[in-house]
């Protein structure tokens, strides 16, 4: 698959994660996560799937760096992960763009918080927004916008900053399943592209098997399968999760 | 490829024959009002003069008031005037002060449990139950009417602002700090413009308590020529036409900024994507 502006948003190659013994409790009745160890490789395409409560927005805010882990380590590369990186974005489940900006304003929000200068700012909020299908769309106002081109938009915002891991929680569940199918063979394309390293959670077994090269599957808090996509199926994966 | 459906097309024309529609019916409505007003003074003839005064009486002190040339017109221009001055000023302070204030009280949780909490409680205290304090503390002059002014606009503020950063949404919080946004930047960059369409609600309630302040002070602190002491000059001279034709100044002046501050509202919501076409 080929995107007209692959080679304008090249990003940095994307890096390792790896968590080592990490550990998080809500407290008394709560479930949390871990102990957990992963590792994930640089440029990696990793799916988490689980129930809800497993513990999958546990590990998406661990790594995004809002929750500390309570036990243990995240690193990114060699560095640990203390807060907030800027080396990795997370898109959400909702596409949680700013109202008060256009297009190009959302994509170009993080660009500015990085103090790049205008004049590349402006073309690799271009580039990016036809990196997603949204060649043009920079001038409009988000509310103009159909749900699966919001996705979109949010996506480029999280690419523009060229992450070196992009965690995405659930972004396509929203959607209509061909807006999905167009979305996840786009999200593809760039991942193959931009060499990143993804983490995407998803509840919906199908979307991780097509997607991911590997598929961690959790259940109160813990990693109770891990394998490479091409060896699992919908039915193995359903029958760990159920246990 | 095209995003913009029929429905959205069509909307601003629908807003602007619905504006029509509803301008219509309040023009009606104030036709309605002057046609009962009249009945009841100038044909039924139900109260005497002094007491209930005429459309036609109160449009005669109107009219000297604001455009007459003798020497005893044109009072009321220069109380509007005055009063624009007081509650202009009285108002900007509001905004600033209130605005400072429901920053930090939604930025800090213990001032919002408990300064939050006493503003809560003076906001339920009519504003002409400080005059008097105001009169002790500054005297009979026209800061003590700015006072009552600005503590009665500037509670709504500040009430408004930290409601409003508590209630934006986290998933826009989340989406500021994953892109590098913190602390001053995340308040200024993510958190202050999304909380703009509920500040402008309590923009518009800040506006209506500081002018009803206004001439509640002014009533009783006389320092010159305003329309809360003309409503006091017409009690004194029993001029029931003057105290009607103020009354009327007042609603008129208090809508129209009302008017304009609801514009801006509606401008920001429609912006923000908060109103569905209908």
């Amino acid at each position: 698959m080929t995107h007209p502006a692959t080679t304008a948003a090249t990003a940095p190659q994307g890096v390792s994660l790896t968590l080592d013994g990490v550990t998080y409790r809500y407290g008394r009745g709560h479930a949390g996560l871990g102990p957990l160890s992963l590792q994930v490789n640089a440029g990696e395409f990793l799916c988490v799937v689980g129930p809800s409560g497993s513990g999958k927005s546990t590990l998406l805010s661990l790594l995004a760096g809002f929750l500390r882990p309570q036990v243990g380590e995240i690193r990114l590369g060699e560095t640990a992960v203390r807060g907030p990186d800027p080396r990795l974005t997370l898109v959400q489940q909702e596409a949680a763009l700013f109202p008060w900006r256009t297009v190009a304003g959302n994509v170009a929000f993080g660009l500015e918080r990085q103090r790049l200068p205008r004049a590349g700012r402006d073309a690799r909020v271009e580039d990016t927004l036809r990196l997603v299908g949204l060649g043009g769309y920079g001038p409009r106002r988000v509310h103009e916008l159909s749900g699966g081109q919001r996705q979109r938009v949010s996506l480029a915002r999280a690419l523009a900053v060229q992450p070196q891991l992009l965690l995405l929680d659930e972004p396509f569940s929203a959607l209509d399943d061909r807006t999905r199918t167009a979305l996840s063979d786009e999200l593809l394309g760039i991942w193959w592209s931009q060499k990143v390293t993804v983490v995407f959670v998803t509840h919906n077994l199908e979307e991780a098997l097509a997607l991911g090269q590997r598929v961690v599957a959790l259940r109160g808090g813990e990693v109770v399968l891990d394998g490479a996509a091409r060896e699992l199926n919908v039915g193995r994966l359903r029958e760990t999760l159920e246990g | 490829m095209t995003t913009t459906s029929p429905a959205l097309d069509t909307a601003p024309t629908r807003r602007r024959s619905s504006r029509w529609r509803t301008l219509a019916w309040q023009l009606a409505g104030l036709a309605l009002l002057l046609a009962l007003w009249w009945l009841v003074t100038d044909v039924l003839k139900l109260y005497p003069p002094y007491v209930f005064p005429s459309p036609k009486a109160v449009w005669t002190e109107i009219s000297y008031g604001l455009w007459g040339s003798g020497p005893q017109d044109g009072k009321l221009l220069s109380a509007i005037g005055n009063s624009l001055r007081r509650v202009l000023l009285g108002y900007a302070a509001a905004v600033l002060l209130g605005g400072v204030v429901g920053l930090l009280m939604g930025a800090w949780r213990p001032l919002r449990e408990t300064v939050g909490a006493y503003l809560t409680g003076i906001q339920s205290v009519p504003s002409i139950a400080f005059v008097p304090f105001a009169i002790l503390f500054f005297g009979l002059n026209e800061r003590a009417v700015l006072f009552v002014v600005i503590l009665e606009g500037f509670i709504p503020v500040a009430l408004a602002v930290s409601g409003a950063l508590m209630n934006v949404p986290p998933a826009l919080r989340v989406a500021g700090r994953t892109l590098g946004a913190r602390g001053l930047s995340l308040t200024t960059g993510v958190l202050l413009p999304s909380a703009v369409p509920s500040i402008l609600t309590g923009l518009r309630t800040a506006w209506s308590f500081a002018w009803r302040a206004l001439v509640g002070g002014e009533l009783l602190v006389s320092a010159s020529a305003s329309l809360g002491s003309q409503l006091e000059v017409g009690r004194n001279t029993a001029n029931m036409a003057l105290v009607i034709a103020t009354i009327l100044i007042i609603g008129t002046i208090g809508g129209l900024f009302d008017a304009l501050l609801r514009a801006l509202e509606a401008r920001v919501r429609r912006d923000y994507g908060l109103e569905v076409p209908q």
